[in-house]
């Protein structure tokens, strides 16, 4: 066997470079291995270290090599081993850890620690066959049992991943429950988890008698760490086999014990009506439901269990669970599904039960989504009478303002009844707006009641003065939904100025609670409706989204933060998120490996799933094509070279399997059934965003194709690993049909609080997709010009007519930033109820077209795009006129002096018609940039006066504080407003200020083309 | 009305509301998934009938003697609205449950000084001050660290209650073991 540790001479001689390799010191860990290796020149774990050294100093190739030579080796020695692993590692080809330790487990038979990493090499690729050889072989050396549970995971991972059901029922699992067996009969079971993976594999068999002797049997005695124990696993088991009386009768008990846990509910009605399903037989009418429903001693036993858990829980006077009253609805509402509007209901009317929950909860937050479900229980004429009664219940439940001075605790109770007085306004606000009263409302009228909000909002203020800013603050709801008026008002009317008056009702909210999550969310949809990026970035950052967060709450940024051209905060957040998948990668790998060793096997396939459904985000691919797409168009040939940005390899996208992981229920708004964002419409939406994708990895694909061809006539080497892109012809063909697909008429809005509306939009309505084909089309010919001339004559037709697409759509880029939009004053200048909406929006953001930032982003994308596929094809021009400067050396002397082909001149005149286009796009953007400025001027008068202002001893905050004591006639923080105007300016110059850097640098390549 | 069932990893794609909470700290995904590999039934959600995550709890087990043996809770965290329904006294309850299964001899757990309304609350529960850790939570914008509090509270193992007596009240970081 050979020998796997290294002797004690070469272990003192390699000490000191782990210890450099630690320090950072590449370099010279690398000169010491050198040293090493003249005095051992056959030093395998020398070599490795140099290895490593080499990579971290950035000579990729050249480790890569010295790490196949050692492989070629087949190392034994643990240093060496554990090495390589390392290098495999950082290099992200833990692949080739397998074929390693393979040949160190075949040179060191038995050696246990390598067997065990082996298995782990295979976990880490889902090899789950060669899991289950390398447990086995592992069991049999030294039979412990995590090795041979190891093995039996294996086999059950086979089972579920196989796409062949026969193969898992027939083969798979059967023998996996046999190898289970055989060690039960030895009364060899030692651990719990042991007991759960074969109950795990009874259920995936369906074996649910079977089960059931093993929970009541010996080894059931093991299960003991889930929650409810054994009894659980029992009744789960028993669920299965759809004992119903035994699973109503145990959750009977359960619910007597704990009548809050909506499991034990759920399984008490789902056994109840199961059983009453069978009573019930064949019945059909309604009026022989009714008949039996009164007769049926079950349903008449299951009412009536339900009403003396409600009745015992009365009694509780200070302190009622929410439970029972639910249990109660939920019963109800499955009888209705059911059976049918029965004649009587046992519980009374179901308006009467919804006001009672009113009653009880609505001091809770929750209470209007715990009680959405049942209000479908009403008619029209009940949902009406419901809302009418409501507010009739809570204005009785007002009390009068108290004023004036009084002690703690009294303060304390004013305190908590006003909060609990709010929060019942706060209900039946929600419950109006999801019947559908806001929608009846005008404009006038729905800005009069945002007014009212604001108000209220003002007035509760006191009452939380004292509590901790962490905390939740129940006024919050109000500005959320004055803010929710206005961007419906924004809905109705397309008036922009109610979402300046949205941004100032949130930035008001948000002031005065810092922490709310909710307005913040809401507040960077407003702002990136209205075009301005910048205050979003600050938003997303106060909130700390982060590691997982990405992947669920990044969609809130990542799109506008590249259709408004805020360029290098895409880069940083693209990349924060890139970051995040390699990661969780990484990390979530290493705890699918802990699960095997601590014998948490029943998580193992829950992990297998997580990783995958990560892995096919929506936004990991979305997040990589838009980063390497937008390097290409805002940095290559302008400050670095394309061609150093084609290092990445593009995988291909499975767009069947892609996930959407974004999180639209963060931030839900109450609305009507039609006005609600449903689940269809985040489908549907997904559904465009995928076409997004799609149309930006066409671009991507073909950019490089393009690129790559040129890259490698320069640099005669290969930039892309893996596999062979697709040529550029088949590329375009597909990209044509893709194209062929795109409808505009297909994409519909949604509503302000739904998903993002996509960016395919504004593409195909800029031609932005059929501009692009045509450009790869002329690209793809002029490539090909030299080995095929047929091509010559029609070689412009493209590229004319994707100059002059392009020259449209600029054209109709022109109205400016400020557009003359009439906006309709809703105003109801009401002395008495003077609240921040009341102020004018300022004029230097009253007029924005915010739309038109966005139109000249897209412009300048694809200018960019074309200019540098276009310029970067001066290669082919080249190198023709440097065949013809050959051709007159050879035939010096002689008079015919070949001239020019006619495409070059063609070529030539593209790339003028290119420099126009571009000079009126630069034009635009610095014409809508200074006029920004001019106003940013304008705003920096006020805010010298407002510096002046924060020297006078009295600070901001107990300003602010003394508006909340003047109560009633708060003054509006008009600050605010400012805020507004200069973040927003501010961030529209940015985007002027990148655009103009992408512009700039490509009117540079275009000057410098036009002299080749 | 709670539905309580184990966290699962999809958790992590559901649980924003809970985790925007300013004092809930979001983890590298790496560190749930351990806790759910090593110690599954410590990790806990609460889910309201409509689906939403209420809340969850994240603990686990351990010690390096029979004495010290003890259940931990790492985070604890109830949605904003859902507060005030003793929903994070259940969860509580249910890592006591658990930890008095795997016979620990008590339940600690690590809070903010400044956090009263955690600290009044884990006192209701029967916890008490075990001690205090200096400068234990650093903060990332250059204001002054905040000692934590370290609360015990000893499970029915520890007959004698010897688990919550102490003779250094206030201790370093570095003298955590």
């Amino acid at each position: 066997m050979a020998s796997t540790v290294l002797n004690a001479v070469s272990e003192r001689r390699l000490r000191p470079i782990y210890e450099l390799l630690d320090n950072g010191n590449y370099k010279k860990a690398c000169h010491e291995t050198e040293k090493v290796l003249k005095k051992q020149k056959d030093l395998i774990a020398a070599k490795v270290l140099k290895t490593i050294a080499l990579h971290r100093m950035g000579k990729e190739e050249e480790a890569f090599d010295l790490s196949n030579e050692i492989a070629m080796e087949a190392p034994t020695d643990e240093n060496s081993l554990q090495g390589l692993s390392l290098y495999y590692k950082e290099i992200h080809r833990t692949e080739l850890i397998c074929p390693l330790y393979e040949s160190a487990v075949r040179l060191c038979p038995g050696n246990e620690e390598y067997l065990t990493h082996l298995f782990m090499a295979y976990v880490r690729h889902e090899q789950f066959q060669e899991m289950q050889r390398v447990a086995m072989l592992l069991y049999k050396q030294h039979p412990k049992n995590p090795y041979l549970f190891w093995g039996i995971m294996a086999i059950v991972l086979q089972a579920e991943n196989t796409t062949d059901k026969k193969l898992a029922t027939k083969m798979y699992l059967p023998l996996a429950e046999k190898m289970v067996e055989k060690h039960v009969k030895a009364g060899k079971i030692e651990a719990e988890a042991e007991v759960k993976l074969y109950l795990m594999i009874l259920d995936l068999m369906g074996k649910h008698e079977k089960a059931l002797e093993v929970v009541n049997g010996d080894l059931g005695g093991k299960l003991i760490s889930d929650i409810g124990g054994r009894p659980a696993a029992l009744l789960e088991v028993q669920k299965k086999l759809e004992n119903w009386e035994f699973v109503n009768e145990e959750n009977k008990k359960l619910l007597k014990q704990k009548p809050d846990v909506w499991n034990y509910a759920l399984d008490y009605l789902d056994s109840l009506f199961h059983q009453l399903d069978i009573e019930r037989g064949s019945l059909t009418e309604e009026n022989n439901f009714n008949e039996w429903a009164e007769t049926s001693t079950r349903l008449q036993e299951g009412i009536q269990f339900i009403l003396n858990l409600i009745t015992e829980e009365n009694t509780l006077l200070d302190w009622k669970r929410r439970g029972p009253y639910l249990l109660r609805l939920e019963m109800l509402k499955r009888m209705k599904d059911r059976f049918g509007n029965l004649r009587d209901s046992c519980f009374g009317p179901a308006k009467q039960l919804c006001l009672e929950y009113a009653l009880d909860f609505s001091p809770k937050p929750f209470c209007f989504s715990d009680l959405k479900p049942y209000i479908s229980l009403l008619t029209d004429e009940e949902k009406t009478q419901f809302l009418f009664e409501l507010k009739d219940q809570q204005s009785s439940l007002t009390s009068s303002e108290m004023n004036g001075v009084c002690d703690e605790n009294l303060k304390n109770e004013i305190m908590k009844k006003k909060t609990k007085e709010i929060q019942r306004h706060v209900f039946t606000v929600e419950a109006a707006r999801y019947l559908g009263e806001h929608e009846k409302l005008s404009s006038t009228e729905k800005f009069i009641l945002a007014q009212d909000f604001l108000q209220k909002h003002e007035a509760g203020l006191k009452h939380v003065a004292d509590r901790p800013p962490t905390d939740p603050c129940p006024v919050d709801s109000y500005c959320v939904l004055a803010a929710r008026l206005m961007m419906d008002v924004y809905s109705d009317t397309g008036d922009t100025l109610y979402l300046w008056r949205c941004a100032y009702v949130l930035e008001y909210g948000i002031q005065h609670s810092k922490y709310n999550y909710e307005m913040k969310l809401m507040l960077i949809k407003v702002y990136c409706t209205l075009g301005a990026f910048s205050p979003c970035a600050d938003l997303y950052d106060s909130m700390e989204v982060k590691h997982m967060q990405q992947d669920t709450l990044g969609y809130t940024v990542c799109r506008h933060v590249v259709s408004l051209g805020h360029y290098h905060h895409a880069s940083q957040v693209f990349q924060m998120a890139r970051n995040f998948y390699t990661n969780n990668n990484k990390e979530s790998l290493e705890c699918l490996i802990t699960c095997f060793r601590n014998g948490t096997f029943y998580k193992v396939s829950e992990f297998v799933k997580y990783r995958r459904r990560i892995h096919k985000s929506y936004h990991a691919a979305y997040v990589q094509t838009e980063h390497l797409l937008m390097d290409l168009f805002t940095q290559g040939d302008i400050d670095q070279p394309v061609t150093a940005l084609l290092t990445s390899d593009i995988k291909p996208i499975d767009y069947n399997t892609l996930v959407d992981n974004r999180d639209l229920k963060v931030v839900s708004d109450v609305r009507s059934k039609e006005r609600q964002v449903s689940e269809e419409m985040i489908k549907k939406s997904f559904e465009h965003e995928k076409n997004w994708l799609a149309f930006r990895d066409f671009l991507l694909r073909c950019m490089y194709s393009v690129l790559i061809r040129d890259h490698d006539q320069t640099h005669n080497g290969c930039c892309c690993h893996g596999s062979p892109e697709p040529i550029l012809p088949t590329l375009i063909t597909q990209f044509e049909t893709f194209c062929s697909t795109l409808h505009k008429s297909d994409i519909e809005d949604y509503p302000m609080l739904g998903p993002n509306t996509t960016r395919i939009k504004l593409s195909i309505e800029s031609n932005y997709p059929r501009m692009m084909l045509l450009v790869f089309k002329f690209c793809c010919d002029f490539i090909n010009l030299k080995s095929n001339p047929d091509l010559e004559s029609q070689l412009f037709n493209n590229l004319t007519l994707a100059i002059q697409l392009l020259q449209e759509y600029v054209a109709t880029c022109k109205e400016g930033i400020y557009s003359n939009a009439n906006h309709e004053e809703t105003d109801q200048s009401n002395e008495s109820s003077k609240t921040g909406l009341n102020q004018s929006v300022p004029d230097a953001i009253i007029n924005i077209n915010p739309s038109f930032v966005e139109r000249l982003v897209i412009c300048t994308e694809m200018f960019s795009i074309c200019v540098l596929l276009i310029t970067r094809l001066k290669t082919v021009v080249t190198e023709v006129k440097m065949d013809l400067q050959r051709q007159k050396r050879r035939k010096k002397g002689k008079q015919t002096n070949s001239p020019l082909p006619a495409w070059v001149s063609g070529y030539q005149s593209a790339i003028s018609s290119y420099s126009d286009i571009g000079d009126a796009l630069v034009g635009e953007v610095k014409k809508m940039k200074q006029d920004v400025e001019e106003r940013m001027l304008d705003l920096g008068g006020l805010e010298i006066k407002d510096k002046e202002e924060e020297k006078t001893p009295a600070s901001s905050e107990t300003k602010e504080d003394n508006c909340v004591q003047t109560n009633g006639t708060v003054t509006p923080d008009d600050k605010l407003y400012h805020k507004i105007m200069k973040n927003s300016l501010e961030s529209y110059s940015v985007s002027c200020k990148q655009m103009l850097f992408v512009l700039e640098g490509r009117m540079k390549n275009l000057k410098e083309t036009s002299k080749v | 009305m709670t539905l309580y069932r184990p966290f699962t990893c999809e958790d992590m794609l559901k649980f924003n509301r809970v985790n925007l909470d300013p004092l809930t700290e979001t983890y590298a995904v790496g560190f749930y998934l351990q806790y759910l590999a090593k110690w599954p039934e410590y990790f806990m959600v609460a889910e309201s009938p409509g689906g939403d995550i209420m809340g969850y709890i994240m603990g686990k087990v351990e010690g390096r003697t029979s004495d010290d043996w003890h259940g931990h809770v790492t985070a604890l965290s109830v949605s904003s609205e859902y507060r005030r329904i003793r929903l994070a006294a259940e969860l509580m309850q249910h890592l006591e449950d658990v930890s008095e299964k795997k016979k620990a001899m008590f339940v600690d757990l690590f809070v903010r000084k400044s956090n009263q309304v955690a600290v009044k609350m884990y006192e209701k529960l029967g916890y008490i001050v075990y001690r205090t850790v200096l400068d234990y939570y650093s903060s990332p914008n250059g204001e002054a660290d905040e000692d934590a509090y370290d609360m015990r509270k000893p499970t029915s193992w520890d007959v004698n209650r010897k688990s919550i007596v102490t003779e250094k009240k206030v201790i370093l970081p570095e003298e955590l073991n």
